[in-house]
């Protein structure tokens, strides 16, 4: 079991979690969703591999075109789940008979796209969401793919307004933020996630920017040097209160001495679509200002 | 005064000297002379709670390595050879993963994960006790139920993962790899007694230990019941390796290594064995988990993977030059 | 004075009787040899009467005390075991090892005393393993090693001593050199030795009586020139053999007959 375990573990340190680094050579750009476009028209079945995914179809669409979904897509139970987004079911993918399949390069394995194209089905492979401009970018791509580009442009441009509007009440001064995504072990954001660039547009700095990889796990000394201002927990369920709890030991740092540690729901930091990228960036200036 | 002894001194002295260097080393280097409040929060909070439980979790995790390998009469075995890891694992991955029973875990706070980890290890111990008895506690019956009790508890492990989000499996795995990272004061003290009591327990039964290297028959004819005294260590180092586990994680080679290099320097006899597994351990498992918090800062690395590599090396290098 | 009494022992392995019904009595001062085929059950006896396997019916008395309500660490100040095989896994200093020996006089905690020290130095001279002290167990040659086994046991000062084939892998002069010791021991420490044999003409030589046992029942007992005559040994041993008298020691001499000089009669035609 050990040597199991040692095994992964290297990977776990290369990409931290859940990102897997893909070997392939990139297949998700424009001509892609062009081709796909051309040749399937406007799709009528959709299958989405991702619960990221289906939250941004959820703001494109309505849910009737969707037949099929993962475990964790947040979606009404009569639409049918396909399995987990590590090993979905091949054979209940086919039986839904889609016309599209939409997965994503960080969560869904080549392997599994690899068969499900070999099998006939259109698979349609969205890359990386690591910026508020790449998240933008892939929803357009999203708005083609579904005929609904205008659509999703014009979702685009409102929420575009939205967020100017609330960074006109970037406070002064310097904020320092640290993301906690998670209890044991201590694991935070760094460069490159959609979570920095949420921080980025709110005035203030992800402490953990400098890091080495993606999800570093922190040793708590940093947490204590680096003094944040601002400490957000991403919602763990049951050990969200130990992880709060947890802060109480070190009264030092700004951010609990103040009392500005708050908690956010998960998808908003998790889950990159253009609507909780807003929200997140408004509730963090909200937080900031009081 | 012999060799052991010596030793034994060399490391009382060495200890204190290590540990103090490893307080003001890390993330960023610590001067005794000049310390700010974040410097006094990060010395007392952090390092030194972690340094201490460092010393008690090598020092628990050597001498079980080291009682065991004597009553199963086998230079290789260590503290997980009887199935105690998977049974902690059983229940921290069913904790992190398919959800804690939510009053359960809010009333127990950051205690939650050690004390399932320890319900877990005395769950396996348990089984391993009922089904070793059964075969009159000799060596092959202990060996085997923890072996094969231990394919169980992985399979069960493999089973929830394969049901759980990518998260939850890396909080489990990040356990299960061994780290220090998250001791409080009051865990230190409670692990710590438990570890010191079996350590004691132990080195009393010392003596008892070497005749039970001779075999079973011989042991008789010297006038120690082999059963009852594989049963009682049995037992302590099952608690002492409970402890070590509920607060560290499973951390391995610490309890295979140490007590095996310390035999080939101060021979079998288990009084010396013992005193210097322990303090080796201790040392050993300090430095170790110093290099995991510092050489990536401010990444914090897995424990065991540093004891994995170093022990690994070390061990490669000494088999290279002696037959052990 | 006795010192082992065996009446009417049965005992054997996972419910199957490997001795049946066995009774012989040991005195003090005496040696015993205990002979007889392979698979006869000899060592079987000796692991009950050291209470290494149980008994299933009878009764093994030390000292006039059943075996089984003695506690175990008094036993071993008593009675001393050589069994065949001990584990040689760890390498113990052959003064470490023989140092164990002392087990049962020492509390836990106690560390080995002058008057210990003494003891295993005596233990050390008498079988000429001084010299050795300071090597490990694990390098030691089979004769070597005899003897340290038997240091260890006399470190524990026995009244009765209990050896299982300590002549197996000696050469001649080795086997001389152990059992002489064993009989000074007997004649001037007044050691009881009770000593499993392969050898008829060792066990001839060196014992008071003779246990000749054979499918787990006692076939003779007695003195060695009662026991070793040609009908009984042909019989148990199912070979030809010519016993005559040792004219150094006027003790019985067993000589082997070999196959082809047997004549129509003896090969049962």
């Amino acid at each position: 079991m050990r040597k199991y375990f040692y095994a992964l573990l290297l990977g776990l340190l290369i990409t931290g979690c859940p990102a897997r680094k893909d070997a392939t050579p990139d297949t998700t750009g424009l001509a892609d969703a062009t081709r796909i476009v051309y040749s399937v028209r406007t799709p009528g079945r959709i299958i989405s591999l991702a619960p990221a995914l289906t939250e941004n179809l959820k703001l494109i669409l309505p849910l009737d075109r969707l037949v099929g979904r993962t475990d964790y897509c947040n979606t009404p139970a009569q639409i049918p789940s396909v399995g987990n987004i590590m090993e979905p079911s091949i054979e209940r993918i086919l039986a839904l008979n889609p016309d599209i399949i939409l997965a994503t390069k960080e969560a869904n394995q080549p392997a599994v796209i690899h068969k499900l194209r070999e099998l006939g089905l259109k698979v349609f492979v969205f890359g990386e969401s690591d910026s508020w401009k790449m998240v933008q970018d892939n929803f357009l791509l999203m708005g083609k793919l579904l005929g609904e580009e205008s659509k999703a442009s014009a979702i685009l441009s409102n929420l575009n307004q939205q967020l100017s509007k609330v960074r006109e009440h970037v406070p002064v001064g310097s904020c320092k933020v640290f993301i906690q995504l998670n209890n044991n072990p201590l694991m935070t954001a760094g460069n490159n996630t959609f979570i920095n660039d949420i921080i980025k547009h709110t005035g203030c700095r992800n402490i953990a920017e400098d890091a080495a990889n993606k999800w570093p796990v922190f040793n708590i000394e940093e947490v204590i040097r680096r003094a944040p201002d601002l400490i957000i927990i991403s919602e763990m369920g049951e050990m969200t209160a130990t992880a709060k709890d947890m802060w109480r030991n070190f009264p030092d740092i700004p951010a609990v001495k103040s009392g500005r540690i708050y908690v956010m729901p998960a998808e908003l930091m998790c889950q990159p679509t253009p609507d909780n990228f807003v929200k997140a960036v408004s509730q963090i200036i909200e937080w900031n200002t009081k | 005064m012999n060799r052991g002894a010596l030793l034994a001194l060399g490391f009382l002295i060495v200890i204190p000297a290590v540990a103090l260097l490893c307080l003001v080393v890390g993330g960023t280097n610590i001067s005794l002379f000049n310390m700010s409040d974040t410097d006094r929060t990060i010395i007392f909070d952090v390092r030194l709670p972690r340094i201490l439980t460092a010393l008690l979790v090598g020092a628990g995790l050597a001498a079980c390595g080291c009682v065991l390998q004597a009553i199963l009469r086998n230079p290789l075995a260590d503290p997980y050879t009887l199935g105690i890891s998977g049974g902690a694992a059983v229940g921290v991955t069913a904790l992190l993963a398919i959800g804690p029973v939510a009053g359960l875990v809010n009333a127990l706070g950051s205690f939650g994960l050690p004390l399932t980890a320890f319900a877990g290890a005395l769950a396996a111990v348990g089984l391993v006790f009922l089904i070793a008895s059964k075969q009159r506690f000799s060596v092959h019956g202990l060996i085997l139920s923890g072996v094969i009790l231990s394919f169980i508890f992985s399979g069960i492990v493999m089973l929830i993962f394969a049901v759980s989000k990518p998260t939850e499996i890396q909080s489990a795995m990040f356990w299960l790899m061994g780290n220090l990272a998250n001791i409080n004061y009051t865990l230190m003290l409670i692990v710590g007694s438990l570890i010191l009591t079996g350590i004691i327990i132990a080195f009393i039964l010392a003596k008892d230990m070497d005749v039970m290297t001779l075999g079973d028959e011989k042991a008789v004819h010297l006038g120690v019941s082999p059963q009852t005294t594989r049963r009682t260590l049995f037992i302590i180092t099952s608690l002492i390796t409970g402890a070590c586990v509920a607060v560290s994680g499973i951390i391995g080679f610490v309890g295979l290594m140490i007590p095996h290099i310390m035999r080939l320097i101060v021979g079998p006899s288990h009084r010396m064995l013992l005193i210097n597994s322990v303090l080796a351990g201790a040392l050993f498992l300090a430095v170790t988990d110093t290099l995991a918090r510092t050489i990536m800062a401010p990444n914090e690395l897995p424990v065991g993977v540093i004891t994995g590599i170093i022990g690994g090396v070390f061990f490669i290098s000494l088999l290279m030059k002696k037959t052990v | 004075m006795s010192m082992l009494k065996i009446s009417n022992l049965t005992c054997g392995y996972d419910d199957r009787a490997v001795i049946n019904d066995v009774s012989f009595e040991v005195n003090q001062g005496e040696i015993v040899g205990i002979i007889g085929p392979n698979g006869s059950g000899k060592t079987t006896l000796f692991r009950t009467i050291t209470r290494v396997i149980p008994q299933y019916s009878g009764h093994v008395l030390y000292r006039d005390k059943e075996i089984s309500s003695w506690h175990l660490r008094e036993l071993s100040k008593e009675i001393a075991v050589l069994p065949q095989f001990i584990f040689l896994q760890f390498p113990f200093s052959v003064n470490d090892f023989i140092a164990l020996g002392r087990n049962p006089y020492l509390g836990r905690l106690e560390p080995i005393g002058t008057e210990d020290q003494t003891i295993i130095s005596q233990a050390m001279e008498l079988t000429e393993t001084k010299r050795l002290a300071s090597k490990l167990i694990t390098e030691l040659s089979g004769g070597e090693l005899q003897r340290v086994y038997l240091a260890q046991a006399l470190a524990q000062q026995p009244k009765l001593l209990l050896l299982d084939e300590p002549t197996a892998h000696l050469d001649i002069g080795h086997q001389i050199e152990i059992l002489h010791l064993l009989r000074y021991l007997n004649k001037e420490k007044e050691l009881t030795v009770v000593i499993i044999l392969h050898d008829l003409n060792l066990a001839a030589e060196y014992c008071h009586r003779l246990v000749m046992l054979n499918n787990g029942r006692i076939e003779a007992i007695g003195s060695p020139k009662e026991v070793l005559t040609f009908p009984i040994i042909e019989k148990v041993y199912k070979t030809v053999v010519v016993v005559k008298e040792n004219p150094i020691s006027e003790k019985p001499y067993v000589f082997l007959v070999p196959k082809d000089k047997w004549t129509g009669k003896q090969k049962g035609e």
